[in-house]
């Protein structure tokens, strides 16, 4: 990197024009984002259109902004009602919601905005100084490596939730057989879809997961109404306290560097990386039950580890053309739609493109921060609104976002009959992440198995005699493996104790 | 299903020899008499694209409507709608249901046709009015620069020596990718290892990463890596060489008879009159000689290829005929 570089890239990013397309790209991306229903990925698509006719940098600018801030607004619903905006935030819910609950809604928020934006500050250097050979190593992550990921990610699943870890499975399971529905990639044979064109491409996860939480709530607050009285909080003391900073740090660091390598895989991407901080978080703990109660590292660490990550999905875009997620493809196709050629010398032969960016980065989170901290009492004070008013009203506004994401009308259709699953899981306690997650991560790793064996024609060998395969399949035993020895020693603690 | 898939061989001998004859009678970029049209839209055109923002096809759709709009050709507002889903099934089925309406077209791609092949979806191209094909993209393969392979030759003499030694990346099966892989196979008697990927993108960070040997992307996919050393072109599908391609032989020239094209086109609902079909090959035949369109063929690796009205629907009848004869051979077209 040369330092000459980068001031090319801050004198466009600090253009006027850039500079305010760069905060309309993170404001859109911080509503699009807390809007539940539609994505990063759509939200990058819905705005495409718009910047045909401005520069291709400034586009970027506006583009990436949306996607990074996406990642900051995705935290608000998850707090506020339980409610994920996009995939990656599914995490937070576990322990947003249940601050809020206790009034703390405020504290959830800042810190989430604190810890992305020394994520995406963090990401950002990385991405200037490394992003051409982390992209080369990333690439070098085939299939197995991929599958052995994902078994890891599966096998922290179960001690996501604190209530019952069989009801946890029993979710999950659904979720892995949901994510089957659809057109075999390697077949191409239908599998579940009842001659139903819309289900050609499998379950969506948006619909699900808005009909899962939102609406599912709703059903179930018509029955037994949870929060009848609005949650009284002072919005003076709606700030993180110096004791949450205490508590959170490493969580910020963690989730940082975690969701950061995660994201430069072009295979995985945001959501397992939010799901793998938080998982380590609750595993090095020194008081696991706090979490799915309210602690605020369950909330710090996935949201740090979702902003790095959606940085270090840009590494693989910019540095090789290769998009890791519907998101950045989308981003692809606007470089594309710009006259650009994705690619290696794209760094060489448009260095504004790349440095304006990047410098863009840098204010942009800035900006965020500034944007999400003071507005974190206000979006708090959103649950001073009585349920009854606020709930409808937001499930109005994702059902549109459902729509619109695909123009499909089927999608709004599964978010209501969600809807009504959702609110029997409610009513016998069966929890909806496990069941998302699988959602997402089941076909990742059908996917990621199938290649493998085909690629071994058949033999299991290439998950133990490929080294990076093999390493992070020792670890998910040792996950596994860790909480039984520990329930174990707790078993025979208990009867030397009743001895 | 309409199309007839399990034709007397004899007849789908005579019409895989069609598109020679066609392509010797016609060249590629004559632009047809056309009469004008009496019918004018009246209300907002809906141009519904089979995928999703950011892909080939969208760009494809939006460049159109673009030109469409700043040359004149069309006098009422265009609004691009994005359908994806089910390999194209979800749009067309959306297409289909406004059946007569002419102010509702839609991009079309191999998609439209071999899907339908395969039994995904409940329309074919017989329930639309195929007014134009504009232009066609090519295959090239391409293995990573630090390959022993030189040319298909040294590849196919690898495979030969040790089936399925070779891995090549591609898309579903039914996509065109395998069934380019189908036709190397065939032409060059090998027997090579398919790992389905999602995307053209995962084809080329598996390429890169080694995970397998082998793609066969669209030039304009794999020309920044070519152009920065990363991949080597080792054969062109295409009938002649490319022109911005003058170095990279063919297969044929190879002695691997194998050629495949994906065109792009633009289709009109079904039940439509003869002067709205007319009014849309107008629009279309004009737009395919504007510079705004020729520069984003040339732009994005496109060959020119112009076919209109009739010459449209043999066109894409031709290329059904084929594709379904190598869905069924590759044992996944629906019977009938």
């Amino acid at each position: 990197m040369e330092f000459n570089d980068l001031l090319l890239g801050f004198s466009i990013a600090l253009t006027p024009t850039n500079l305010l397309l760069a905060f309309i790209g993170v404001f859109l991306g911080t509503v699009i984002g807390a809007l539940p229903g539609i994505g990063p990925s759509a939200g990058v698509a819905l705005l495409l259109p718009v910047t045909v006719g401005i520069s291709p940098v400034t586009a970027m600018i506006m583009l990436a902004g949306i996607y990074y801030g996406a990642m900051y607004g995705g935290t608000i619903t998850s707090v506020l009602i339980n409610t994920p905006g996009e995939s990656a935030s599914v995490m937070t819910t576990l322990d947003g919601y249940q601050m809020a609950l206790k009034g703390r809604a405020g504290a959830a928020l800042g810190m989430a905005a604190i810890g992305s934006f020394i994520a995406g500050t963090v990401s950002v250097v990385l991405l200037m100084v490394a992003a051409p050979p982390l992209a080369d190593v990333a690439v070098t992550f085939g299939p197995p490596e991929y599958f052995a990921l994902m078994v890891l990610g599966l096998t922290a699943l179960a001690g996501l939730t604190s209530g019952s870890i069989l009801k946890a499975l029993v979710m999950a399971l659904v979720g892995l057989m949901l994510g089957t529905v659809g057109i075999d990639l390697m077949l191409g044979a239908p599998r579940f879809t009842f001659d139903n064109v819309n289900l050609l491409d499998g379950l969506d996860f948006l619909p699900v997961a808005v009909g899962l939480f939102a609406v599912g709530e709703l059903l179930f607050n018509l029955y037994k109404p949870v929060r009848a009285e609005p949650i009284k909080a002072k919005l003076s003391g709606l700030l993180p306290t110096r004791q949450d900073w205490r508590d959170s740090r490493g969580g910020v660091a963690r989730g940082t560097l975690v969701g950061f390598f995660v994201g430069v895989l072009p295979g995985a991407g945001a959501t397992i990386a939010s799901f793998l901080a938080y998982a380590i978080e609750k595993r090095i703990s020194k008081h696991p039950e706090k979490f799915g109660t309210g602690a605020i590292e369950g909330v710090a660490a996935p949201e740090s580890a979702n902003n790095s990550a959606s940085t270090g999905a840009l590494i693989p875009l910019m540095a090789l053309g290769i998009p890791g997620s519907g998101t950045t493809a989308v981003m692809l196709g606007a470089l594309t739609l710009h006259g650009m050629q994705p690619g290696p010398l794209l760094m060489s032969t448009h260095p504004d493109v790349f440095w304006g960016l990047v410098a863009s980065m840098y204010i942009g989170n800035v900006m965020l921060l500034i944007l999400n901290l003071p507005l974190a009492p206000m979006f708090a004070s959103i649950l001073r609104v009585p349920y009854s008013v606020l709930i409808p009203f937001i499930i109005g506004i994702a059902l549109i976002g459902v729509y619109s994401a695909e123009n499909s009308l089927f999608n709004v259709g599964v978010a209501i009959v969600f809807g009504a699953i959702g609110f029997v899981m409610r009513l016998y306690g069966y929890p909806a992440a496990p069941l998302v997650l699988a959602l997402v991560l089941g076909p990742m790793l059908e996917k990621a198995l199938r290649q493998s064996l085909q690629m071994s024609l058949g033999s299991t060998e290439i998950f133990v005699t490929r080294p990076v395969s093999a390493f992070i399949l020792a670890l998910a035993l040792l996950a596994l493996l860790f909480p039984l020895m520990a329930a174990m020693r707790a078993r025979r603690g208990k009867r030397v104790l009743a001895s | 299903m309409r199309f007839r898939a399990l034709a007397p061989a004899f007849i789908a001998t005579a019409i895989m020899l069609a598109p020679l004859a066609t392509a010797l009678a016609q060249s590629s970029t004559d632009i047809p008499n056309l009469p004008p049209s009496s019918w004018k839209p009246e209300r907002p055109i809906e141009f519904v694209v089979q995928a999703g923002a950011g892909g080939g096809s969208d760009l494809f759709a939006r460049i159109m409507a673009d030109l469409m709009t700043k040359e004149g050709l069309v006098n009422v507002p265009i609004k691009v709608v994005n359908k994806p889903g089910g390999s194209g099934a979800v749009a067309y089925a959306y297409v289909n249901a406004r059946r007569g309406d002419p102010h509702v077209i839609a991009t079309a791609t191999s998609s439209y046709l071999t899907t339908p092949i395969q039994g995904h979806s409940p329309s074919s191209y017989k329930d639309f009015t195929n007014v134009a094909v504009l232009c066609v993209e090519d295959y090239v393969a391409v293995v990573r620069s630090e390959s022993p392979y030189k040319t298909l030759k040294d590849l196919v003499e690898a495979a030969r020596q040790k089936p399925n030694s070779i891995r090549i990346g591609g898309t579903s099966v039914g996509s065109s990718d395998s069934i380019l892989e189908n036709r190397l196979e065939k032409a060059a008697g090998i027997k090579l290892n398919y790992i389905v990927v999602q995307s053209g993108g995962e084809a080329n960070a598996a390429l890169l990463g080694g995970s397998v040997d082998l793609a066969g992307p669209n030039p304009s996919e794999a020309a920044p890596l070519i152009a920065a050393g990363r991949l080597r072109p080792i054969a062109m599908f295409s009938p002649e060489r490319l022109e911005n391609w003058p170095n990279v032989p063919t297969a044929r020239e190879q002695g691997f008879d194998v050629t495949l094209e994906q065109h792009r086109g633009v289709i009109v609902t079904g039940g439509i009159t003869e002067q709205q079909s007319l009014y849309w090959q107008n629009v279309m035949a004009k737009l395919f000689q504007s510079d705004g369109f020729k520069k984003y063929m040339s732009d994005n690796g496109l060959r020119p290829l112009l076919r209109i009205g009739k010459d449209a629907e043999k066109y894409v009848a031709e290329q059904h005929q084929y594709y379904a004869e190598i869905l069924t051979e590759l044992g996944i077209a629906k019977k009938q």
